[in-house]
């Protein structure tokens, strides 16, 4: 099994932009999204944006300082922690809830757009939990969009799933869409 | 008088096609804040729809219905209460361009990027 840094370096380092997707196992879950970010800013210096739906932004911007990540450099749309109506703080969007789909997509695309460099990255952790909260033709529905937008706007796009929690179907349906399919951990 | 029936029937339809659109525009969207933008609009509009329903009604039927104090034209009432609506739909937009916008974040990263060299070129220094 290749590692996440391993897998950017041989099969998408030289494109400009790409789909990446992460599956990976629960054990490997926490150390495979801090590495994704720490591949992108730290080592090649590039800023982004970075989807959470997990983990509450100011529990990830901790984890990444701890792992010597500038997180200056990422806008964090934070879907998990629940807040009445969306609010702002230190580079952070709370969207209030993981079933905003609407909001999510416009914060996305909005956060895109502001940033001002050539390359520019966007993690979508992840998506077996959007399929907790929301109807499977939905999360198939916004992952198609998801994917049509990272084409679009020529970013590096990275979507991460944990294998055992993300239907089959869906997934095989990414990995077609994605340049390059990267599996950590015991999948 | 035929002109003006039509030209009044004309932003009935108008209205109420704006109407239609809207509504499958939110039914399309998940709970939000544009959602509730959209259905801001909707009652801006709504509002702007019924002074013009009651005006071409006026003038095709040409009945007169008097409210107390109101006598001359109380489907301006519906003028003003639209007007209202469009203050609170505007403050939305304000409230949502403050949470959406992330021009000056953006500026930012953009600045710290300049100034910040690469590891690599630290590294290759060194």
């Amino acid at each position: 099994m290749l590692e996440v840094k391993e897998t950017i370096r041989k099969e998408v380092k030289n494109l400009k932009d790409y789909l990446l997707l992460v599956v990976v196992d629960a054990k490997s879950y926490q150390k495979t999204s801090i590495d994704v970010v720490k591949a992108l800013v730290s080592e090649q210096n590039i800023p982004g944006v970075y989807v959470t739906l997990n983990k509450p932004c100011d529990i990830l911007q901790r984890n990444f300082t701890a792992s010597g990540i500038d997180i200056r450099l990422v806008i964090y749309i934070d879907c998990t922690s629940r807040t009445e109506g969306s609010k702002k703080a230190n580079n952070c969007l709370y969207i209030g809830s993981p079933e905003k789909l609407s909001d999510m997509s416009i914060a996305i695309d909005q956060a895109v757009k502001a940033l001002q460099t050539d390359e520019k990255f966007v993690i979508f952790d992840s998506l077996n939990t959007l399929s907790i909260f929301n109807k499977p033709a939905t999360v198939a529905r916004f992952i198609h969009f998801l994917t049509g937008k990272i084409r679009e706007w020529k970013v590096k796009g990275i979507i991460i799933t944990l294998e055992k929690e993300t239907d089959p179907a869906l997934l095989d349906e990414l990995t077609q869409f994605s340049d390059a399919r990267a599996d950590i951990g015991g999948v | 008088m035929v002109h003006l029936i039509l030209v009044s029937a004309t932003s009935v339809i108008f209205g109420v096609a704006s109407l239609f659109l809207i509504s499958k525009a939110r039914n399309r969207l998940s709970v939000g804040s544009i959602r509730r933008y959209l259905d801001n609009f909707a009652i801006c509009l709504a509002f702007i729809v019924i002074f013009s329903v009651w005006q071409t009604a006026r003038t095709i039927f040409g009945i007169d219905i008097n409210v107390e104090g109101l006598t001359t034209y109380p489907e301006y009432v519906f003028v003003i209460f639209a007007y209202i609506a469009f203050i609170i739909a505007s403050y939305r937009v304000l409230k949502i361009s403050e949470e959406f916008g992330f021009k000056e974040d953006g500026k930012r990263i953009a600045q710290i990027i300049k100034e910040k060299p690469l590891k690599k070129e630290v590294k290759s220094k060194s």
